[in-house]
C-alpha cells in the first residue's frame, strides 16, 4: 500500500497563501486568548484549590454550593465531573490569602454537617470516609469474629486482612451506596458483615481527589513552566543551527515551533481546556516532536542540496518535501492513532493533556509540511535581495525606496 | 547484507531475556515487603508489581510543608533570656526590662539602676559572642542573632520536623513514605496508599504542644478579650497572657469561645511527655490520658502541690482544652477533655507520643488523590495503550507487509525493554508516565517508518533489494538521531521543571526512546537479516 506516491505538489508555489492561513489562525488563537483574559490556568498555576466528591446518587451542585458556602469556604464553580454515573463534583474554590488553609477538610466537614449528620457524632464510624487503619482497630476492639478466644488465631493479622479487603472494595468503586455493598465483600464472614450493618455507617458521599497550592507554591511553578517552555524553544533553535549550520534553517524551525505552540494555546482557550501542569508537560513534548518532521525535511534538503548544487534553492525545496511527504503524515498519522486512543480511553485527568498532542500533532505536521521549509526560502530570498543591494552604497537608499514602494 | 551473525541475535536475546528477569526480579521483591501482599503470589501478583507506582496511581496525599522557623528562632530567644535573667540574679546585675518582639531576636530597656558596662560584661559571659550581636542604640539595647547562629537553628528546627513527622507516620503504619527536607524551610511528604487522607493531614500537621499552666487567681474564663483586659485594668502584666478557650454547656454539649488569663510560663510541657493513650473523661466520653516522666512528674507535683484550690489548663496548640480546679498534688498523670471522636482522641494521643513538632507547619501545597481515582486511571490507562498499540500494529502491517510485522515485533520488544529498564531502575509509573509510555510506541514506530520508506525510495531508484535495505538502514540513521535529540532535550526541561507526575513522564518518555534506538535501527535490521540475509539471491522485499 502505498500514500502520497511520487508526488509532486508545488508547495512552495503557494506559499503566500500557507502563510496567510497561519497568520489567520494565530489572529483566531490570539482573539481567542485576549476573549478569555489569557489562558485557563489551572489550579497548578493560579493557586486555589480543586477538590472532587463522589456521591451515591445524582449531586445537586446548587446544594453542593450552598452547603459549602455556608460554612465559608469562598466557592468560585461547583460543575459536575467525568462521566454522569459516576456522580461526581468539581469544586473550585479561589486562592486563600493565607497559606495553608485546609479548604477540602472545612468542605469535607460542611457536606458531613448537611448531608450526614449522623456521621459528625461521636462513634459513628462512616466506612466512605474512613480509611483500612481505623478499621482494624474499630475490629480488633469489638472483635466480632472471637478470636481473642480461639487459641489459634491471629486477630490482629486477620482483621488488618478483613479491613484491607473491605476498603479495597469501596476503592474499586469510589463509595458504597449502601452497607449491604460493604457486607457482601468477599472474604468477609456472616459474623463482621452483621458487624458493619450495626456498628457502622455508609455516608452518602466520599473524597475522590484534592488538590490545593498556595501563592508559594503556585508562583514557583509558573515560573518554572514559563522557563521550561523558552528554553526548550532555545535548545531546539540551537540545536538545528548547529546541525545545520545555518542560522536560517534554526530560525525557521523555531518559528514554526511558537506558530505550533501558539496557534495550540489558542485552541486551549477556545475549548477552554484548562492548563494544568500535564498540559504544559504535553506542550513541551509537542515541542520536542514537532520538531522532528521540520528536521526530517532539512535533513533532505540539506542531502540534496549536496548532490545537486545547481538546482534552484525553491525547487530543490520543493523537491525534499515532496520526498519526506509520506513519512511525515505516515509518522505523525501512527503517533496521532495512539493520542486518539488516550484521548477517548485515557480518562478525564489526561483530557487536556491529550488535547494538546491531538491538535498539537496536526498544527506541527501542517506547519513542518507548509511553513518551515517555505520560510528558509523567504529568508533565503530576502538575504540575496541585500546581498545584491549591498554592494554599492548609494543604492542601499533606492533599494529602500523600490521596497518601500 | 550481511548473514545474521551469532552475536547479534545473542545480543537481542539477552536484552530480551535481561528485560523480562528484571521485570519479574522486581516484582518478587516488590511482594517480600509488601504488607498486603497475598501469601502465595501467582505470576499475574508479580507482573502487578513490577513497577513502583507514583501517587497519582496508587492514591495518597503529597504535601509541601512550611516550618515557621520563626517559631522556634522565639523559643531559642526565650530560654537565651531566662539564661539571662538567671545569670544577672547571680551576680546581682540589674536588668531592665526585656522582651522577645521578634523571630530576630530580644530587646533590653534600660533603666537608671542598670549599669551599661556592667550589663555589657553580663551578656558577654552569658550569651555566646558567636551566636549573639548586641546592638546598643541609647537606652534601647538589642540582643539578635548571627547568621551562622540562625541558619543553624532553623536548619535543626527542619530537621526536626522531619525526624517528628516520621514518627508519627511511622506510627500510622504508611508503607514506603518518603518525607524530605526540600530549601530552607520546606518538607515534602509523600505517603502512598493512604485511604483516609484527613485523618493523616491532621495527624501530621498538629504541632502536638501540650503545656500545663497555672490559670492566673482573676483569670476568667472572659467571654471577650476586652473583658480579660478590663479585668487587668487595660494591661495584662508581663509574666500573664491571654489564651483562647472554649467553655462547654453540659447540657447541650454547645461550645462557645472564652479567655482566659494565664500564667506565660508553662509548670510542665510536652517535652516531659512519657506516654499518652486514649481514656475517658467524667461524660465517659474519649479523652487523652498522658503520663509524666520522673523529671516532669516532680514538677507537676511541686507546682499542683504548692496551688491547691487554683486552677490548672491543660493548653494544646494555644488553646485551653480545659481548667481544672487543683484538688490535691498531682504526681505523674492528668487528663485531656475535649468533646472528642474515638478516631480524633486515638490521633491525638498518637501525635502527643511522637512529640511535638518544633514549630508551626504550614502547607503549601496537597494533592491527594483518592483510591479509587488511582484505580481507574490505571484502568483508563492500561485501556488506552492496548487499544493506542494494536491501531499502530494494525495500521503498520496493513502498511508495510512482512515489513511492517518486523517493525511491530521491534515495537513489542521496545515495550518490554522499556518496562524491564524502569523496574531496573526502579522508576516510578505515573499517570502521564502510562501517556509516555504509549507515545513512546508511536514515536518509536517513527524510525521504523523512516528506514522503510528510505528502503522503499532506494529500492525505486533500482537498488537490488538486500543493497537497498543496507542503504535505507544507513541512510534513515543520521535522521533518526536528530529526530531523538530533540525529543529527548525537551523530555530533559520536562523532568527540570516538573512534580512527581510529570517527572515519570520525562522518565518514561526518555528510556522509551532510548529502547527504540537499539530496537527500531538494531533488532530492526537483524530481522531483516534473517529474512532475507542467508538467501543468495533477493527478489523482491515485501516492504
Amino acid at each position: 500500500m502505498r500514500l502520497f506516491h511520487k508526488t509532486n505538489i508545488d508547495f512552495l508555489g503557494a506559499k503566500k497563501a500557507f502563510i496567510a492561513t497561519s497568520i489567520a489562525l494565530i489572529l483566531i488563537g490570539t482573539a481567542a486568548l485576549v476573549y478569555r483574559r489569557g489562558p485557563n490556568w489551572g489550579v497548578d498555576f493560579t493557586g486555589g484549590a480543586q477538590i472532587v466528591f463522589a456521591f451515591s446518587s445524582r449531586p445537586d451542585e446548587n446544594q453542593v454550593r450552598g452547603i459549602v458556602e455556608k460554612a465559608k469556604v469562598p466557592v468560585q464553580s461547583v460543575q459536575r465531573y467525568d462521566r454522569p454515573e459516576k456522580n461526581q463534583v468539581l469544586l473550585r474554590v479561589p486562592l486563600q490569602a493565607k497559606e495553608g488553609r485546609d479548604v477540602a477538610g472545612e468542605a469535607t466537614r460542611a457536606l458531613t454537617a448537611a448531608l450526614f449528620p449522623k456521621g459528625l457524632e461521636p462513634g459513628t464510624f462512616d466506612l466512605n470516609l474512613q480509611g483500612a487503619g481505623p478499621l482494624e482497630a474499630k475490629l480488633e476492639q469489638d472483635d466480632p469474629e472471637k478470636l481473642a478466644e480461639r487459641p489459634n488465631a491471629d486477630p490482629k493479622a486477620e482483621y488488618k486482612r478483613i479491613a484491607a479487603a473491605i476498603i479495597g472494595q469501596r476503592s474499586s468503586r469510589a463509595l458504597f451506596a449502601s452497607i449491604d455493598q460493604a457486607a457482601a465483600t468477599p472474604g468477609v464472614s456472616p459474623a463482621v458483615a452483621q458487624w458493619l450493618k450495626e456498628k457502622t455507617v455508609v455516608g452518602p458521599f466520599t473524597l475522590i481527589s484534592a488538590d490545593n497550592v498556595g501563592p508559594q507554591v503556585g508562583h514557583d511553578l509558573r515560573r518554572k513552566g514559563a522557563w521550561a517552555v523558552i528554553l526548550s524553544w532555545a535548545a531546539m533553535l540551537a540545536y538545528i543551527a548547529l546541525r545545520f549550520r545555518s542560522p536560517s534553517f534554526g530560525t525557521a524551525a523555531v518559528v514554526a515551533l511558537i506558530h505550533d505552540t501558539w496557534i495550540t494555546l489558542g485552541l486551549c482557550a477556545i475549548f477552554q481546556v484548562e492548563i494544568s501542569l500535564t498540559v504544559v508537560a504535553a506542550f513541551l513534548t509537542l515541542i520536542g516532536y514537532s520538531v522532528n518532521d521540520t528536521v526530517v525535511v532539512y535533513d533532505r534538503i540539506r542531502e540534496n542540496r549536496e548532490k545537486s548544487r545547481k538546482e534552484p534553492l525553491a525547487q530543490l525545496v520543493n523537491r525534499s518535501i515532496n520526498e519526506t511527504l509520506s513519512r511525515t503524515v505516515i509518522t505523525s498519522g501512527l503517533t496521532f492513532l495512539v493520542v486518539l486512543a488516550l484521548f477517548f480511553l485515557g480518562g478525564e485527568v489526561l483530557r487536556g493533556f491529550s488535547f494538546v498532542l491531538l491538535f498539537g500533532i496536526i498544527v506541527g505536521t501542517y506547519s513542518s509540511i507548509f511553513i518551515a521549509a517555505p520560510l528558509v526560502i523567504i529568508w533565503e530570498e530576502w538575504k540575496a535581495r541585500r546581498a545584491a543591494a549591498k554592494p554599492a552604497p548609494a543604492a542601499v537608499a533606492a533599494g529602500k525606496a523600490s521596497r518601500g514602494r | 547484507m550481511k548473514k545474521p551473525t551469532g552475536w547479534r541475535i545473542a545480543l537481542t536475546l539477552a536484552v530480551l531475556v535481561g528485560s523480562v528477569v528484571a521485570y519479574l526480579w522486581r516484582g518478587r521483591e516488590a511482594l517480600k515487603v509488601s504488607p498486603t501482599a497475598p501469601p502465595n503470589p501467582t505470576i499475574a501478583d508479580v507482573l502487578k508489581n513490577g513497577l513502583k507506582l507514583g501517587l497519582d496511581l496508587k492514591g495518597g496525599i503529597h504535601l509541601v510543608m512550611q516550618v515557621k522557623t520563626a517559631d522556634a528562632l522565639r523559643l531559642e530567644a526565650q530560654d537565651a533570656v531566662e539564661h539571662l535573667k538567671a545569670e544577672a540574679g547571680k551576680k546581682g546585675v540589674a536588668l531592665g526590662p526585656i522582651s522577645v518582639a521578634d523571630e530576630n531576636g530580644f530587646a533590653i530597656t534600660l533603666t537608671d539602676a542598670t549599669s551599661p558596662s556592667a550589663l555589657k560584661d553580663l551578656l558577654k559571659s552569658s550569651l555566646s559572642p558567636t551566636d549573639w550581636q548586641i546592638e546598643e542604640r541609647g537606652r534601647e539595647w538589642k540582643v539578635v542573632y548571627r547568621d551562622g547562629a540562625r541558619l543553624d537553628i532553623e536548619a535543626q528546627a527542619v530537621r526536626q520536623a522531619v525526624e517528628t513527622i516520621r514518627n508519627r507516620v511511622d506510627a500510622l503504619g504508611v508503607a514506603e513514605p518518603a518525607i524530605q527536607a526540600q530549601g530552607a524551610d520546606r518538607i515534602v511528604v509523600q505517603l502512598p496508599g493512604v485511604d483516609d487522607p484527613a485523618r493523616v493531614k491532621e495527624i501530621i500537621g498538629t504541632t502536638g504542644l501540650l503545656e500545663l499552666t497555672l490559670v492566673d487567681d482573676k483569670g476568667g474564663p472572659y467571654s471577650s478579650m476586652d473583658a480579660a483586659l478590663q479585668a487587668y485594668g487595660g494591661k495584662i502584666p508581663d509574666n500573664l497572657h491571654v489564651v483562647e478557650g472554649f467553655s462547654e454547656d453540659a447540657d447541650t454539649r454547645t461550645r462557645t469561645t472564652v479567655y482566659y488569663v494565664l500564667q506565660r510560663a508553662a509548670a510542665v510541657t510536652g517535652r516531659d511527655l512519657k506516654n499518652a493513650r486514649v481514656g475517658q473523661d467524667k461524660f465517659n466520653q474519649p479523652a487523652v490520658e498522658f503520663f509524666l516522666n520522673a523529671q516532669g512528674a516532680a514538677k507537676f507535683g511541686r507546682v499542683t502541690g504548692d496551688n491547691v484550690g487554683k486552677r490548672l489548663a491543660i493548653v494544646l496548640d494555644k488553646r485551653v482544652q480545659s481548667a481544672p480546679v487543683i484538688n490535691s498534688q498531682i504526681k505523674d498523670n492528668g487528663i485531656i477533655e475535649g468533646n472528642f471522636t474515638a478516631e480524633r482522641a486515638d490521633s491525638l494521643a498518637l501525635v502527643l507520643r511522637s512529640g511535638a513538632l518544633p514549630a508551626e507547619m504550614v502547607v503549601l501545597e496537597e494533592r491527594t488523590v483518592g483510591p479509587s481515582l488511582g484505580l481507574d486511571s490505571i484502568r483508563q490507562g492500561i485501556l488506552a495503550s492496548v487499544v493506542g498499540m494494536l491501531l499502530v500494529f494494525v495500521a503498520v502491517g496493513l502498511y508495510y507487509r512482512l515489513a511492517g510485522l518486523n517493525a511491530i515485533l521491534a515495537l513489542i520488544l521496545n515495550s518490554i525493554l522499556l518496562l524491564g529498564a524502569m523496574a531496573w531502575i526502579n522508576a516510578t509509573l505515573t499517570l502521564p508516565g502510562i501517556a509516555g509510555f504509549i507515545l513512546t510506541v508511536g514515536m518509536a514506530v517513527d524510525s521504523n517508518v523512516l528506514i522503510f520508506e528510505r528502503i522503499r525510495e532506494e529500492l525505486e531508484g533500482g537498488k537490488m533489494p538486500k543493497i537497498a535495505i543496507d542503504l535505507g538502514f544507513k541512510r534513515a540513521f543520521g535522521t533518526i538521531v536528530d529526530t531523538h535529540v530533540t525529543t529527548i532535550a525537551a523530555a530533559a526541561f520536562l523532568f527540570q521543571f516538573g512534580t512527581g507526575p510529570v517527572k515519570g513522564f520525562a522518565v518514561t518518555l526518555v528510556i522509551g526512546l532510548a529502547a527504540s534506538m537499539f530496537t527500531a535501527v538494531f533488532v530492526s535490521h537483524l530481522l531483516f537479516d534473517l529474512v532475507y540475509g542467508s538467501k543468495e539471491k533477493v527478489e523482491a522485499v515485501s516492504i
